[in-house]
């Protein structure tokens, strides 16, 4: 054993050998200083400026763990047999007449929306307005949903608050920002608060989260509204961060308790695609 | 190589390599409960050779953790102080323990963990300290219980590794 790694007994001059590295008085300053950064990152939000640099330093990483995983989707992929992929083809050729189809109607829908006067500002947003963000991470943390984007494009105008989208809709929003990595707060976040706009009834709302894979709810709605059961849920673009008439997600349960002052709506949130590999960063 | 270094290094080794287990990602709910082989094999490391884990390790690794998982700055440090100060100052009691006796402190040790992180520090909730529900403490339980199953064979192979590896 090497030299200062025991101490020596003062009274029997016997070798001491459980020496702890944390003594008393430096847990107490650890313990303190750690206390002080989870102070100061709540009041200030300090970490939001230097989480998107940790994960450009942790890009690596993230990349190196989807490896494995890349691999053996290909090994199978190569397994595959050409009547299966046959198969598939013929499946995603039906999927795709489908699509076209659902398609035809939606923008026959978009029409009707505009003749209604319902403001479909998308329309009009030209496609460099959208960054494509690959997805690195999505944090297990059901309390704490977080995505880590790479956004690879030194052209790009990224900024914090700026909405993130699935083919679906609204998914989040950006929280934090490095060379290359994207920090997005995902909209079940119980931090995040989305104004949103019902399909039919159209009255306005705020959407809160609940964690990943809870229902989030609509908060302070009074119980004269009408919200129904089953509406969709749009976002109405008021607050100014996110675009409006994009979905968000859909009314499941609308219930009036006795003792409580307003109605209690729980929403289902769009559900996020773990197979999607591509998000779009919405940047106007 | 000096000594001191090659032993913190195979230590780092060995918990870079369980972080990268843990970013291995799963279904959604497979996620919320895996075992966190990392703070294993801190915990691990902390009671067998208490003398090599010292401030650097919590810190480096405990900011790492949040990042990762998008907690807040300083709360898995926070931990980490906390699970280094405990294993240190108790590993003489705690290694003669039965497996299953280690097991159940494992288990108590990450359902606190678990209810530690759900506190609302961002007070996303006014009407209560917590974001946990009924499925989040159900989840946490889950996820306990795997923790403390997958600690014995853990420790074994870091037993192997260390008995190969490290050198007094």
């Amino acid at each position: 054993m090497s030299r200062g790694d025991h101490k020596v007994s003062k009274i029997t001059s016997e070798a001491i050998f459980a020496v702890r590295p944390i003594t008393a008085t430096s847990f107490i300053i650890s313990f303190i200083i750690c206390l002080s950064l989870v102070l100061v990152d709540i009041k200030y939000k300090a970490s939001d400026e230097i989480r998107g640099y940790a994960h450009d330093l942790l890009l690596p990483l993230y990349k190196t763990v989807e490896v494995p995983g890349k691999f053996i989707k290909r090994v199978l992929d190569i397994w595959q047999t050409n009547q299966e992929l046959r198969n598939k083809i013929s499946s995603i050729e039906e999927d795709n007449e489908k699509l076209q189809l659902i398609n035809s109607q939606l923008k026959d829908l978009t029409r009707r929306n505009q003749e209604l006067n319902l403001v479909w500002e998308s329309a009009q947003i030209d496609k460099d307005a959208y960054l494509l963000g690959q997805k690195m991470k999505l944090s297990s943390n059901p309390i704490k949903p977080v995505l880590i984007l790479d956004v690879n494009d030194p052209n790009s105008v990224l900024l914090s608050n700026q909405p993130v989208l699935s083919k679906e809709g609204i998914i989040g929003r950006v929280r934090s920002l490095g060379l290359r990595s994207v920090e997005v707060m995902l909209s079940q976040d119980p931090q995040s608060l989305i104004p949103v706009i019902s399909s039919e009834t159209r009255l306005h709302a705020i959407l809160k989260g609940h964690g990943l894979e809870r229902k989030g709810q609509l908060i302070n709605i009074k119980k004269t509204a009408t919200f129904r059961k089953g509406e969709e849920l749009y976002s109405s673009g008021l607050g100014e961060v996110f675009p409006p008439n994009y979905l968000v997600g859909k009314i499941l349960h609308v219930e009036e308790k006795p003792d409580d002052e307003f109605l209690n709506i729980e929403v289902e949130f769009l559900k996020l695609p773990e197979e999607q590999e591509y998000f779009l960063v919405f940047t106007k | 190589m000096h000594k001191n270094l090659k032993n913190l290094s195979i230590i780092s080794l060995s918990l870079i390599f369980f972080i990268f287990l843990d970013l291995t990602s799963f279904s959604q709910t497979v996620d919320q409960i895996k075992p966190v082989l990392f703070l294993l094999s801190f915990i691990y490391w902390s009671i067998a050779v208490p003398e090599r884990i010292n401030l650097f390790f919590v810190f480096i690794f405990g900011f790492l953790m949040d990042f990762i998982h998008g907690t807040v700055l300083g709360l898995y440090p926070l931990i980490l102080v906390f699970i280094s100060y405990l294993s240190q100052k108790f590993f003489y009691q705690f290694r003669p323990l039965k497996f299953i006796q280690q097991s159940v402190v494992i288990f108590l040790i990450f359902l606190v963990i678990r209810f530690l992180i759900a506190v609302d520090l961002n007070d996303s909730n006014p009407n209560s300290l917590t974001l946990a529900d009924k499925e989040y403490v159900f989840m946490s339980v889950v996820f306990a219980l795997l923790n403390a199953i997958i600690w014995p064979p853990l420790v074994y192979v870091h037993r192997i590794y260390r008995r190969k590896w490290i050198k007094a």
